[in-house]
Protein backbone atom coordinates (compact mmCIF):
# COMPACT_ATOMS: atom_id res chain seq x y z
CA UNK A 1 0.00 0.00 0.00
CA UNK A 2 1.54 3.52 -0.34
CA UNK A 3 2.39 5.69 1.67
CA UNK A 4 1.47 8.77 0.10
CA UNK A 5 -1.10 10.89 1.15
CA UNK A 6 -4.10 11.78 -0.72
CA UNK A 7 -5.23 15.20 -1.22
CA UNK A 8 -8.19 17.52 -2.80
CA UNK A 9 -5.62 17.74 -5.81
CA UNK A 10 -5.35 14.53 -6.63
CA UNK A 11 -9.10 14.13 -6.85
CA UNK A 12 -9.34 17.26 -8.82
CA UNK A 13 -7.06 16.08 -11.55
CA UNK A 14 -9.24 14.64 -14.47
CA UNK A 15 -10.86 17.79 -14.49
CA UNK A 16 -7.33 19.26 -15.66
CA UNK A 17 -4.94 17.27 -17.35
CA UNK A 18 -5.86 15.23 -20.00
CA UNK A 19 -3.81 12.20 -21.42
CA UNK A 20 -2.94 10.43 -24.68
CA UNK A 21 -5.04 7.73 -23.23
CA UNK A 22 -8.16 9.56 -22.76
CA UNK A 23 -8.37 10.41 -26.61
CA UNK A 24 -7.77 7.38 -27.62
CA UNK A 25 -10.05 5.56 -25.49
CA UNK A 26 -12.70 8.36 -25.97
CA UNK A 27 -12.20 7.69 -30.04
CA UNK A 28 -12.28 3.87 -29.89
CA UNK A 29 -15.81 4.23 -27.88
CA UNK A 30 -17.01 7.24 -30.17
CA UNK A 31 -16.30 4.60 -33.06
CA UNK A 32 -17.69 2.08 -31.20
CA UNK A 33 -20.65 3.64 -30.50
CA UNK A 34 -21.43 4.94 -34.19
CA UNK A 35 -20.93 2.04 -35.80
CA UNK A 36 -24.10 0.43 -33.25
CA UNK A 37 -26.27 3.95 -33.82
CA UNK A 38 -25.79 2.91 -37.70
CA UNK A 39 -27.54 -0.26 -36.80
CA UNK A 40 -29.59 1.00 -34.90
CA UNK A 41 -31.11 3.41 -37.79
CA UNK A 42 -31.45 0.62 -39.98
CA UNK A 43 -33.16 -1.49 -37.32
CA UNK A 44 -35.46 1.54 -36.50
CA UNK A 45 -35.72 1.95 -40.82
CA UNK A 46 -36.50 -1.88 -41.75
CA UNK A 47 -38.33 -2.77 -38.54
CA UNK A 48 -37.57 -4.71 -35.77
CA UNK A 49 -37.64 -7.75 -37.91
CA UNK A 50 -34.01 -7.13 -38.64
CA UNK A 51 -33.27 -8.69 -35.52
CA UNK A 52 -35.62 -11.83 -36.05
CA UNK A 53 -36.90 -11.10 -32.31
CA UNK A 54 -39.82 -9.67 -34.13
CA UNK A 55 -40.99 -12.64 -35.94
CA UNK A 56 -42.21 -16.59 -34.50
CA UNK A 57 -41.62 -18.07 -37.78
CA UNK A 58 -37.69 -18.23 -36.93
CA UNK A 59 -35.52 -18.89 -33.51
CA UNK A 60 -37.89 -21.14 -31.97
CA UNK A 61 -40.07 -19.15 -31.04
CA UNK A 62 -37.93 -16.46 -29.51
CA UNK A 63 -38.96 -13.00 -29.38
CA UNK A 64 -36.84 -11.63 -26.18
CA UNK A 65 -33.79 -12.26 -26.58
CA UNK A 66 -30.35 -10.43 -26.14
CA UNK A 67 -32.03 -7.26 -25.56
CA UNK A 68 -33.85 -8.11 -22.62
CA UNK A 69 -31.02 -10.55 -21.36
CA UNK A 70 -28.64 -7.16 -21.90
CA UNK A 71 -31.73 -4.90 -20.26
CA UNK A 72 -31.61 -7.02 -17.22
CA UNK A 73 -27.41 -6.99 -16.87
CA UNK A 74 -27.71 -3.57 -17.02
CA UNK A 75 -29.95 -2.87 -14.36
CA UNK A 76 -27.97 -5.42 -12.47
CA UNK A 77 -25.03 -3.47 -12.90
CA UNK A 78 -26.54 -0.51 -11.94
CA UNK A 79 -26.80 -1.77 -8.15
CA UNK A 80 -23.56 -2.07 -7.09
CA UNK A 81 -22.93 1.72 -7.18
CA UNK A 82 -26.00 2.84 -4.90
CA UNK A 83 -26.16 -0.04 -2.68
CA UNK A 84 -22.36 -0.47 -1.88
CA UNK A 85 -22.92 4.08 -1.56
CA UNK A 86 -25.58 3.65 0.58
CA UNK A 87 -23.91 1.12 2.86
CA UNK A 88 -21.05 3.20 3.54
CA UNK A 89 -23.58 6.10 4.73
CA UNK A 90 -25.54 3.94 6.90
CA UNK A 91 -23.27 1.29 8.07
CA UNK A 92 -20.10 3.42 8.26
CA UNK A 93 -18.31 0.97 5.61
CA UNK A 94 -15.75 4.12 5.52
CA UNK A 95 -13.18 2.02 3.82
CA UNK A 96 -15.37 1.82 1.08
CA UNK A 97 -16.01 5.97 0.47
CA UNK A 98 -13.43 6.33 -1.99
CA UNK A 99 -15.03 4.11 -4.29
CA UNK A 100 -18.87 5.80 -3.24
CA UNK A 101 -19.40 8.20 -5.62
CA UNK A 102 -17.95 6.01 -8.73
CA UNK A 103 -20.21 3.34 -7.60
CA UNK A 104 -23.42 6.20 -7.67
CA UNK A 105 -22.16 7.20 -11.03
CA UNK A 106 -22.24 3.57 -12.41
CA UNK A 107 -25.71 3.29 -10.81
CA UNK A 108 -26.65 6.80 -13.72
CA UNK A 109 -24.97 5.41 -16.18
CA UNK A 110 -25.98 1.63 -15.77
CA UNK A 111 -29.21 2.60 -15.46
CA UNK A 112 -29.48 4.88 -18.57
CA UNK A 113 -27.97 1.55 -20.68
CA UNK A 114 -31.53 -0.41 -19.33
CA UNK A 115 -33.46 2.76 -20.01
CA UNK A 116 -32.17 2.70 -23.82
CA UNK A 117 -32.87 -0.98 -24.35
CA UNK A 118 -36.68 -0.37 -23.47
CA UNK A 119 -36.82 2.06 -26.08
CA UNK A 120 -34.15 -0.45 -28.59
CA UNK A 121 -36.47 -3.12 -27.89
CA UNK A 122 -39.67 -1.62 -28.91
CA UNK A 123 -41.01 -2.01 -32.47
CA UNK A 124 -41.87 1.70 -32.26
CA UNK A 125 -40.16 3.97 -30.19
CA UNK A 126 -41.56 6.98 -31.06
CA UNK A 127 -44.96 5.91 -29.45
CA UNK A 128 -43.11 4.70 -26.25
CA UNK A 129 -44.03 8.37 -23.99
CA UNK A 130 -47.22 8.96 -25.34
CA UNK A 131 -48.69 5.27 -25.13
CA UNK A 132 -47.16 4.42 -21.60
CA UNK A 133 -48.49 7.82 -20.15
CA UNK A 134 -51.80 8.58 -20.94
CA UNK A 135 -52.45 5.09 -20.07
CA UNK A 136 -50.72 4.67 -16.48
CA UNK A 137 -53.24 4.81 -14.51
CA UNK A 138 -54.62 2.15 -15.81
CA UNK A 139 -51.51 0.20 -16.72
CA UNK A 140 -50.28 0.05 -13.29
CA UNK A 141 -53.11 -1.68 -11.65
CA UNK A 142 -52.52 -4.97 -12.98
CA UNK A 143 -49.25 -4.61 -15.29
CA UNK A 144 -45.77 -5.43 -14.56
CA UNK A 145 -44.48 -3.66 -17.04
CA UNK A 146 -45.74 -0.77 -15.83
CA UNK A 147 -44.18 -1.24 -12.39
CA UNK A 148 -40.80 -1.90 -13.93
CA UNK A 149 -40.79 1.60 -15.12
CA UNK A 150 -42.31 3.11 -11.93
CA UNK A 151 -39.50 1.40 -9.84
CA UNK A 152 -37.31 2.69 -12.59
CA UNK A 153 -37.60 5.59 -12.36
CA UNK A 154 -37.64 5.94 -8.83
CA UNK A 155 -34.78 4.13 -8.54
CA UNK A 156 -32.92 6.29 -11.11
CA UNK A 157 -34.73 9.71 -9.61
CA UNK A 158 -33.50 8.93 -6.05
CA UNK A 159 -29.78 8.21 -7.06
CA UNK A 160 -29.22 11.50 -9.37
CA UNK A 161 -30.64 13.46 -6.31
CA UNK A 162 -28.35 11.56 -3.82
CA UNK A 163 -25.62 12.59 -5.97
CA UNK A 164 -26.95 16.06 -6.89
CA UNK A 165 -27.02 16.83 -3.02
CA UNK A 166 -23.42 15.16 -2.06
CA UNK A 167 -21.82 17.02 -5.06
CA UNK A 168 -22.77 20.66 -3.21
CA UNK A 169 -20.07 20.32 -0.31
CA UNK A 170 -17.47 18.93 -2.76
CA UNK A 171 -18.50 21.92 -5.44
CA UNK A 172 -18.86 25.01 -3.31
CA UNK A 173 -15.41 23.40 -1.44
CA UNK A 174 -13.30 22.86 -4.57
CA UNK A 175 -14.98 25.41 -6.85
CA UNK A 176 -11.45 27.15 -7.44
CA UNK A 177 -9.69 24.07 -8.72
CA UNK A 178 -12.32 23.24 -10.88
CA UNK A 179 -12.64 24.46 -14.64
CA UNK A 180 -14.19 27.58 -14.92
CA UNK A 181 -15.99 26.97 -18.69
CA UNK A 182 -18.07 24.71 -16.57
CA UNK A 183 -19.14 27.60 -13.94
CA UNK A 184 -22.80 28.08 -14.60
CA UNK A 185 -23.17 24.08 -13.99
CA UNK A 186 -21.37 24.59 -10.92
CA UNK A 187 -23.85 28.00 -9.64
CA UNK A 188 -26.60 25.87 -10.56
CA UNK A 189 -25.82 22.60 -8.48
CA UNK A 190 -24.50 25.07 -5.30
CA UNK A 191 -27.36 27.37 -5.91
CA UNK A 192 -28.28 28.61 -2.24
CA UNK A 193 -25.60 26.83 -0.72
CA UNK A 194 -24.75 27.63 2.67
CA UNK A 195 -22.07 25.62 5.15
CA UNK A 196 -24.50 25.10 7.95
CA UNK A 197 -26.81 22.99 5.56
CA UNK A 198 -24.36 20.32 5.85
CA UNK A 199 -25.33 18.64 8.62
CA UNK A 200 -28.91 18.71 7.03
CA UNK A 201 -28.03 17.48 3.72
CA UNK A 202 -25.98 14.54 5.35
CA UNK A 203 -29.24 13.73 6.97
CA UNK A 204 -31.01 14.27 4.12
CA UNK A 205 -28.77 12.15 2.00
CA UNK A 206 -28.83 9.29 4.80
CA UNK A 207 -32.70 9.28 4.51
CA UNK A 208 -32.03 8.65 0.29
CA UNK A 209 -29.72 6.01 1.25
CA UNK A 210 -32.53 4.35 3.77
CA UNK A 211 -34.90 4.34 1.07
CA UNK A 212 -32.49 2.75 -1.48
CA UNK A 213 -30.92 0.42 0.08
CA UNK A 214 -34.69 -1.22 1.05
CA UNK A 215 -35.86 -0.30 -2.66
CA UNK A 216 -33.05 -1.28 -5.42
CA UNK A 217 -32.56 -4.82 -3.82
CA UNK A 218 -35.37 -6.26 -2.83
CA UNK A 219 -38.28 -4.45 -5.11
CA UNK A 220 -36.19 -3.54 -8.09
CA UNK A 221 -34.02 -6.43 -8.90
CA UNK A 222 -35.45 -8.79 -6.28
CA UNK A 223 -38.84 -7.62 -7.07
CA UNK A 224 -40.57 -6.04 -10.25
CA UNK A 225 -37.73 -7.37 -12.59
CA UNK A 226 -38.20 -11.03 -11.54
CA UNK A 227 -41.62 -10.70 -11.46
CA UNK A 228 -41.54 -9.29 -15.47
CA UNK A 229 -41.51 -13.46 -15.89
CA UNK A 230 -42.00 -15.48 -13.00
CA UNK A 231 -45.32 -13.87 -12.74
CA UNK A 232 -45.95 -15.76 -16.35
CA UNK A 233 -47.01 -19.17 -15.88
CA UNK A 234 -46.80 -20.45 -19.00
CA UNK A 235 -42.94 -20.25 -18.92
CA UNK A 236 -41.78 -23.00 -16.77
CA UNK A 237 -38.11 -21.27 -16.90
CA UNK A 238 -39.19 -18.38 -15.80
CA UNK A 239 -41.45 -19.34 -13.22
CA UNK A 240 -40.90 -19.36 -9.28
CA UNK A 241 -40.28 -17.15 -5.95
CA UNK A 242 -36.81 -18.13 -6.28
CA UNK A 243 -35.72 -15.91 -9.67
CA UNK A 244 -36.42 -12.84 -7.02
CA UNK A 245 -33.16 -13.78 -4.89
CA UNK A 246 -31.56 -15.50 -8.26
CA UNK A 247 -32.20 -12.59 -9.99
CA UNK A 248 -30.72 -10.34 -7.05
CA UNK A 249 -27.25 -12.85 -6.42
CA UNK A 250 -27.11 -11.84 -10.25
CA UNK A 251 -27.51 -8.60 -9.96
CA UNK A 252 -24.98 -7.69 -7.23
CA UNK A 253 -22.33 -9.94 -8.80
CA UNK A 254 -22.28 -8.03 -12.01
CA UNK A 255 -22.68 -4.68 -10.15
CA UNK A 256 -19.50 -5.02 -7.86
CA UNK A 257 -17.64 -6.85 -10.51
CA UNK A 258 -18.69 -3.78 -13.06
CA UNK A 259 -17.40 -1.59 -9.29
CA UNK A 260 -13.72 -2.95 -9.43
CA UNK A 261 -13.18 -2.87 -12.85
CA UNK A 262 -14.30 1.12 -12.87
CA UNK A 263 -11.99 1.47 -9.97
CA UNK A 264 -9.10 -0.15 -10.93
CA UNK A 265 -9.04 1.38 -13.83
CA UNK A 266 -9.33 4.86 -12.60
CA UNK A 267 -6.44 4.34 -10.26
CA UNK A 268 -4.33 3.14 -12.63
CA UNK A 269 -5.36 5.89 -15.44
CA UNK A 270 -4.60 8.82 -12.62
CA UNK A 271 -2.36 7.05 -10.34
CA UNK A 272 -4.76 6.84 -7.59
CA UNK A 273 -3.31 3.96 -5.96
CA UNK A 274 -3.05 5.86 -2.44
CA UNK A 275 -6.44 6.74 -2.44
CA UNK A 276 -8.35 3.39 -4.43
CA UNK A 277 -5.83 1.70 -2.91
CA UNK A 278 -5.36 -1.88 -2.18
CA UNK A 279 -7.24 -3.12 0.71
CA UNK A 280 -10.06 -1.06 -1.13
CA UNK A 281 -9.74 -3.73 -4.58
CA UNK A 282 -9.45 -6.75 -2.02
CA UNK A 283 -12.49 -5.91 0.25
CA UNK A 284 -14.43 -5.43 -3.14
CA UNK A 285 -13.08 -8.78 -4.50
CA UNK A 286 -14.35 -10.30 -1.57
CA UNK A 287 -18.10 -9.04 -1.73
CA UNK A 288 -17.80 -10.33 -5.50
CA UNK A 289 -16.79 -13.36 -3.97
CA UNK A 290 -19.89 -13.57 -1.36
CA UNK A 291 -22.21 -13.06 -4.19
CA UNK A 292 -20.93 -15.06 -6.93
CA UNK A 293 -21.07 -17.68 -3.86
CA UNK A 294 -25.00 -17.10 -3.78
CA UNK A 295 -25.60 -16.47 -7.81
CA UNK A 296 -23.98 -20.35 -7.75
CA UNK A 297 -26.39 -21.51 -4.41
CA UNK A 298 -28.93 -20.42 -6.17
CA UNK A 299 -28.18 -21.88 -9.54
CA UNK A 300 -28.29 -25.12 -7.51
CA UNK A 301 -31.49 -25.26 -5.99
CA UNK A 302 -33.14 -24.79 -9.44
CA UNK A 303 -31.20 -26.79 -10.86
CA UNK A 304 -32.04 -30.07 -8.18
CA UNK A 305 -35.64 -28.97 -8.38
CA UNK A 306 -35.59 -29.27 -11.98
CA UNK A 307 -34.08 -32.60 -12.62
CA UNK A 308 -35.15 -34.60 -9.33
CA UNK A 309 -38.67 -35.42 -10.39
CA UNK A 310 -39.67 -32.03 -11.72
CA UNK A 311 -43.17 -31.78 -13.81
CA UNK A 312 -42.79 -32.55 -17.42
CA UNK A 313 -42.16 -28.56 -19.19
CA UNK A 314 -39.81 -27.31 -15.74
CA UNK A 315 -37.57 -30.97 -16.54
CA UNK A 316 -37.74 -30.00 -20.12
CA UNK A 317 -36.55 -26.42 -19.85
CA UNK A 318 -33.44 -27.88 -17.09
CA UNK A 319 -32.45 -30.12 -19.31
CA UNK A 320 -32.22 -27.89 -22.15
CA UNK A 321 -30.55 -25.48 -19.98
CA UNK A 322 -28.08 -28.23 -18.38
CA UNK A 323 -26.40 -29.27 -22.02
CA UNK A 324 -26.68 -25.42 -23.32
CA UNK A 325 -23.05 -24.58 -23.88
CA UNK A 326 -23.63 -20.99 -23.00
CA UNK A 327 -25.10 -22.18 -19.66
CA UNK A 328 -21.86 -24.39 -19.27
CA UNK A 329 -19.79 -21.03 -20.01
CA UNK A 330 -21.85 -18.85 -17.39
CA UNK A 331 -21.65 -21.67 -14.51
CA UNK A 332 -17.68 -22.68 -15.50
CA UNK A 333 -16.52 -19.15 -15.51
CA UNK A 334 -18.53 -18.59 -11.75
CA UNK A 335 -16.63 -21.40 -10.65
CA UNK A 336 -14.00 -20.47 -11.71
CA UNK A 337 -14.34 -16.84 -9.84
CA UNK A 338 -14.77 -18.32 -7.02
CA UNK A 339 -11.55 -20.36 -7.10
CA UNK A 340 -9.12 -16.75 -7.50
CA UNK A 341 -11.15 -15.24 -4.71
CA UNK A 342 -11.20 -18.17 -2.56
CA UNK A 343 -7.45 -18.83 -3.22
CA UNK A 344 -6.55 -14.76 -2.46
CA UNK A 345 -8.94 -14.97 0.58
CA UNK A 346 -6.60 -18.31 1.89
CA UNK A 347 -3.57 -16.58 0.48
CA UNK A 348 -3.22 -12.52 0.43
CA UNK A 349 -0.12 -12.63 -2.17
CA UNK A 350 -2.31 -14.35 -4.94
CA UNK A 351 -4.26 -10.66 -4.69
CA UNK A 352 -3.43 -8.51 -7.55
CA UNK A 353 -5.41 -5.57 -8.85
CA UNK A 354 -5.31 -6.89 -12.61
CA UNK A 355 -6.15 -10.39 -11.43
CA UNK A 356 -9.36 -8.66 -9.77
CA UNK A 357 -10.42 -6.66 -12.57
CA UNK A 358 -9.79 -10.39 -14.73
CA UNK A 359 -12.24 -12.22 -12.63
CA UNK A 360 -14.82 -9.34 -12.79
CA UNK A 361 -14.76 -8.98 -16.25
CA UNK A 362 -15.63 -12.97 -16.81
CA UNK A 363 -18.02 -12.45 -13.90
CA UNK A 364 -19.57 -9.83 -15.85
CA UNK A 365 -19.40 -12.17 -19.30
CA UNK A 366 -21.06 -14.77 -17.30
CA UNK A 367 -23.85 -12.82 -15.91
CA UNK A 368 -24.58 -11.65 -19.44
CA UNK A 369 -24.64 -14.82 -20.76
CA UNK A 370 -26.71 -16.39 -18.01
CA UNK A 371 -28.91 -13.96 -18.19
CA UNK A 372 -30.06 -13.93 -21.56
CA UNK A 373 -29.88 -17.87 -21.97
CA UNK A 374 -32.59 -17.64 -19.25
CA UNK A 375 -34.53 -15.12 -21.34
CA UNK A 376 -34.56 -17.17 -24.19
CA UNK A 377 -34.87 -20.59 -22.94
CA UNK A 378 -37.92 -19.24 -20.90
CA UNK A 379 -39.40 -18.24 -24.33
CA UNK A 380 -38.35 -21.73 -26.11
CA UNK A 381 -39.52 -24.02 -23.69
CA UNK A 382 -42.85 -23.19 -22.60
CA UNK A 383 -45.77 -25.05 -21.22
CA UNK A 384 -47.39 -27.60 -23.87
CA UNK A 385 -44.39 -27.34 -26.10
CA UNK A 386 -46.49 -24.51 -27.76
CA UNK A 387 -43.49 -23.43 -29.75
CA UNK A 388 -42.42 -27.16 -30.82
CA UNK A 389 -43.33 -26.99 -34.42
CA UNK A 390 -41.43 -23.12 -34.57
CA UNK A 391 -38.50 -24.16 -36.74
CA UNK A 392 -35.06 -23.20 -35.64
CA UNK A 393 -33.05 -21.91 -32.34
CA UNK A 394 -32.49 -18.50 -31.00
CA UNK A 395 -28.75 -16.85 -32.12
CA UNK A 396 -28.45 -12.83 -31.18
CA UNK A 397 -28.04 -10.73 -34.91
CA UNK A 398 -25.73 -8.61 -35.66
CA UNK A 399 -27.71 -5.68 -34.35
CA UNK A 400 -28.28 -7.70 -30.76
CA UNK A 401 -24.11 -8.02 -30.39
CA UNK A 402 -23.68 -4.65 -32.32
CA UNK A 403 -26.05 -3.03 -28.92
CA UNK A 404 -23.93 -4.86 -26.19
CA UNK A 405 -20.45 -2.97 -27.50
CA UNK A 406 -22.37 0.29 -27.98
CA UNK A 407 -23.82 0.57 -24.65
CA UNK A 408 -20.90 -0.55 -23.18
CA UNK A 409 -19.23 2.52 -25.29
CA UNK A 410 -21.57 4.78 -24.46
CA UNK A 411 -21.42 4.11 -20.80
CA UNK A 412 -17.46 4.39 -21.17
CA UNK A 413 -18.05 7.90 -22.73
CA UNK A 414 -20.27 8.88 -20.07
CA UNK A 415 -17.84 8.11 -17.59
CA UNK A 416 -15.25 9.92 -19.27
CA UNK A 417 -17.54 13.04 -19.60
CA UNK A 418 -18.09 13.18 -16.22
CA UNK A 419 -14.33 12.68 -15.14
CA UNK A 420 -13.95 16.02 -16.87
CA UNK A 421 -16.76 18.44 -15.36
CA UNK A 422 -16.96 16.81 -11.40
CA UNK A 423 -14.60 15.30 -8.69
CA UNK A 424 -15.45 11.21 -8.89
CA UNK A 425 -13.99 10.60 -5.44
CA UNK A 426 -15.44 12.53 -2.74
CA UNK A 427 -13.99 14.83 -0.72
CA UNK A 428 -14.45 13.34 2.17
CA UNK A 429 -12.37 10.45 1.58
CA UNK A 430 -9.53 12.77 1.08
CA UNK A 431 -10.10 15.51 3.73
CA UNK A 432 -9.12 13.14 6.23
CA UNK A 433 -5.55 13.46 4.82
CA UNK A 434 -5.86 16.74 4.43
CA UNK A 435 -3.58 19.66 4.83
CA UNK A 436 -6.30 22.84 5.60
CA UNK A 437 -4.77 25.14 2.74
CA UNK A 438 -5.53 22.81 0.31
CA UNK A 439 -9.22 23.50 0.31
CA UNK A 440 -10.56 26.89 0.06
CA UNK A 441 -13.83 26.95 2.30
CA UNK B 1 -78.48 -22.65 24.82
CA UNK B 2 -74.82 -22.27 25.94
CA UNK B 3 -74.14 -26.28 24.83
CA UNK B 4 -75.98 -25.44 21.94
CA UNK B 5 -73.79 -22.05 21.16
CA UNK B 6 -70.82 -24.22 21.97
CA UNK B 7 -72.09 -26.81 19.65
CA UNK B 8 -72.60 -24.34 16.93
CA UNK B 9 -69.05 -23.21 17.39
CA UNK B 10 -67.25 -26.21 17.40
CA UNK B 11 -69.23 -27.59 14.39
CA UNK B 12 -68.27 -24.30 12.53
CA UNK B 13 -64.33 -24.69 13.29
CA UNK B 14 -64.19 -28.30 12.21
CA UNK B 15 -66.45 -27.89 8.99
CA UNK B 16 -64.33 -25.04 7.73
CA UNK B 17 -63.47 -25.56 4.21
CA UNK B 18 -59.32 -26.82 3.83
CA UNK B 19 -58.48 -23.98 1.44
CA UNK B 20 -59.64 -21.22 2.02
CA UNK B 21 -60.31 -18.70 -1.08
CA UNK B 22 -58.42 -15.47 -1.15
CA UNK B 23 -58.17 -13.57 -4.41
CA UNK B 24 -56.14 -10.29 -3.81
CA UNK B 25 -57.66 -8.98 -7.07
CA UNK B 26 -60.66 -8.64 -5.24
CA UNK B 27 -59.54 -6.36 -2.98
CA UNK B 28 -58.01 -4.08 -4.97
CA UNK B 29 -56.31 -4.64 -8.35
CA UNK B 30 -52.56 -5.96 -7.31
CA UNK B 31 -50.45 -2.79 -8.61
CA UNK B 32 -52.28 -0.27 -6.54
CA UNK B 33 -51.49 -2.01 -3.28
CA UNK B 34 -48.19 -3.32 -4.26
CA UNK B 35 -46.71 0.13 -6.24
CA UNK B 36 -48.34 2.30 -3.91
CA UNK B 37 -48.61 0.85 -0.78
CA UNK B 38 -45.42 -1.21 -0.58
CA UNK B 39 -42.96 -0.20 -3.40
CA UNK B 40 -43.79 3.23 -2.62
CA UNK B 41 -42.70 3.10 0.81
CA UNK B 42 -39.57 3.73 0.57
CA UNK B 43 -39.62 6.88 -1.20
CA UNK B 44 -41.99 7.81 1.92
CA UNK B 45 -40.02 7.20 4.60
CA UNK B 46 -37.13 8.73 2.64
CA UNK B 47 -39.50 12.15 2.14
CA UNK B 48 -41.07 11.69 6.00
CA UNK B 49 -37.84 11.95 7.14
CA UNK B 50 -36.46 14.87 5.29
CA UNK B 51 -39.49 16.79 5.95
CA UNK B 52 -40.28 15.55 9.58
CA UNK B 53 -36.76 14.31 10.94
CA UNK B 54 -34.02 15.69 13.02
CA UNK B 55 -31.87 18.06 11.67
CA UNK B 56 -34.34 19.31 9.57
CA UNK B 57 -34.98 22.42 7.44
CA UNK B 58 -37.36 23.61 5.49
CA UNK B 59 -35.57 25.01 2.73
CA UNK B 60 -33.10 22.24 2.55
CA UNK B 61 -36.40 20.10 2.32
CA UNK B 62 -38.04 22.14 -0.47
CA UNK B 63 -34.42 21.93 -2.29
CA UNK B 64 -34.12 18.27 -2.02
CA UNK B 65 -37.97 17.95 -3.31
CA UNK B 66 -37.47 20.31 -6.87
CA UNK B 67 -34.13 18.28 -7.30
CA UNK B 68 -36.73 15.14 -7.32
CA UNK B 69 -39.02 16.79 -9.25
CA UNK B 70 -36.61 18.03 -11.85
CA UNK B 71 -34.62 15.03 -12.35
CA UNK B 72 -38.70 12.87 -13.14
CA UNK B 73 -39.48 15.44 -15.11
CA UNK B 74 -36.31 15.45 -17.35
CA UNK B 75 -35.90 11.76 -17.32
CA UNK B 76 -39.42 11.55 -18.94
CA UNK B 77 -38.85 14.94 -21.01
CA UNK B 78 -35.62 13.73 -21.78
CA UNK B 79 -37.35 10.23 -23.31
CA UNK B 80 -40.17 11.77 -24.98
CA UNK B 81 -37.56 14.61 -27.05
CA UNK B 82 -35.24 11.40 -27.59
CA UNK B 83 -38.81 9.40 -29.43
CA UNK B 84 -40.24 12.54 -31.06
CA UNK B 85 -36.56 12.89 -32.74
CA UNK B 86 -36.67 9.11 -33.53
CA UNK B 87 -40.26 9.60 -35.22
CA UNK B 88 -39.03 12.91 -37.60
CA UNK B 89 -36.11 10.57 -38.55
CA UNK B 90 -37.98 7.41 -39.00
CA UNK B 91 -41.60 7.70 -39.16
Amino acid sequence: MSSKKATPRDIVRPTQSTSKWYYIVGAVATVVALVWVVLWGWQLEHGLVVTGLADWGSGGGVTWGLYIGAFIWWVGIAHGGIILSAAVRLFGMDRYLPVARLAELLTIGALSMAGLYIVIHTGRPDRLVTSVVPSYPWTVQTSPLAWDITVITLYFVLTATYLALTLRYDVHRLRDKLPDHFGPLYSVITIGYSEREDKIIERMVWWLALGIIVLAPLLLHGGVIPWLFSLLPSMPGWQGAIQGPQFLSIALTSAIAGVIIMAATLRRAYDWDHILTDDVLRGLTMWLGLFSLLFIWLQLQQVINGVYAPAVDAGTVTAAKLVNPVYIFAIGTMVLVLSYIFAQAVRASVFTPARSVTVSLLALAATLSEKVLFVVEGLEYPTFSLYEAVPGHYFPSIFELASVAGTVALCTLFFMAVLKVFPVIELHAVEEHDDDEEVST
Amino acid sequence: MMFSLTGAAVRALTELPIAAKFDPWEVAPPGVWLIFGIVGLPVYIAFLGWFAGSPRNLKSSVLGSVVFLTFVTSLWGGLFALTMVIRLLFY
